[in-house]
């Protein structure tokens, strides 16, 4: 089997030979002009939805349909309990 | 401690372009550096960490940056993401091979035919696996410092190392 200290050896070697590597003149000016063609942060931020996963895009109506049945089913369980207070209300209670 | 860089993210967060221009000055060398090791040339690299510098601009103008780590390594991360996106998608071409890379002196041959045998003995190796090889025997990085950009333990960092040069061996060997 080959050494693993072979491997590392041979990539700082390679990676010794590469220091020299940076970007050709004019990258930065580049770089700047492409940021700066992008829409402004604020036109952006109304655009959520482009941000929202492809996945999680998916499941929002599954998640808007449950929510929506949480509310009804929270709505009703007031109600009841609403209900049953005020059906005790004008109850007496007899001690004998 | 707040850095050069970091000081400069907050300017530019708020809206200041020339702050965001000091950050890819003061970081381009290394990324494209980085990202040209995993590509095998710089002509791809230059346009990975481009589109590594225009999402990270997106984010702080868009107020996306959210502080948990220093710039210099969310910069790392972002620009590893975009170098992964570019090989996915890229096919070398006969025309990249002849890019003018760009930096003078004798050392541009050796450092060309360097990229491309880096990217060649490595190209094979799962993303995660080339990355932490990469960062720690080429760039040099910590265990410590490749966990934090690639947002995982120093396990998990020594494992990817040496699933992969057991692949490496297992391909040398056989």
């Amino acid at each position: 089997m080959t050494d693993p200290r072979e491997i590392d050896e041979r990539l700082a070697k390679l990676g010794k030979a590469t220091e020299g590597v940076r970007p050709r003149p004019g990258f930065t000016a580049k770089v700047m002009s492409a940021a700066l063609a992008q829409p402004p942060a604020a036109a952006r931020a109304t655009d959520w939805w482009a941000d929202v996963p492809r996945v999680a895009r998916r499941m929002l109506p599954v998640a808007a349909i449950a929510a929506a049945v949480g509310v009804v089913w929270a709505v009703r369980a007031t109600s009841d309990v609403d209900t049953a207070l005020a059906d005790t209300y004008d109850t007496v209670e007899l001690e004998w | 401690m707040v850095s050069d860089l970091d000081a400069a993210a907050e300017r530019a967060m708020r809206g200041d372009s020339s702050a965001f221009e000091e950050i890819v000055e003061a970081t381009s060398a290394e990324l494209v550096r980085l990202s040209a090791r995993m590509l095998g040339n710089v002509a791809d690299a230059e346009d990975a960490v481009q589109e590594a510098y225009v999402r990270a601009y997106r984010a702080l103008t868009g107020g996306q940056f959210d502080r948990r780590s220093r710039v210099r390594t969310w910069l790392y991360r972002i620009a590893i993401n975009a170098t992964i996106d570019a090989k996915r998608k890229r096919k070398r071409t006969a025309a990249d091979e002849l890019v003018d890379p760009g930096w003078e002196g004798g050392a541009a041959a050796e450092a060309t035919l360097a990229l491309r045998e880096i990217a060649d003995w490595l190209g094979d190796l799962p993303d995660e696996q080339r990355t932490a090889l990469v960062l720690k025997a080429v760039d040099g990085m910590s265990s410590a410092e490749i966990a934090e950009i690639m947002e995982c333990s120093e396990g998990a960092v020594e494992q990817r190392l040496v699933r992969a040069r057991t692949a490496l061996r297992q391909r040398r060997d056989t």
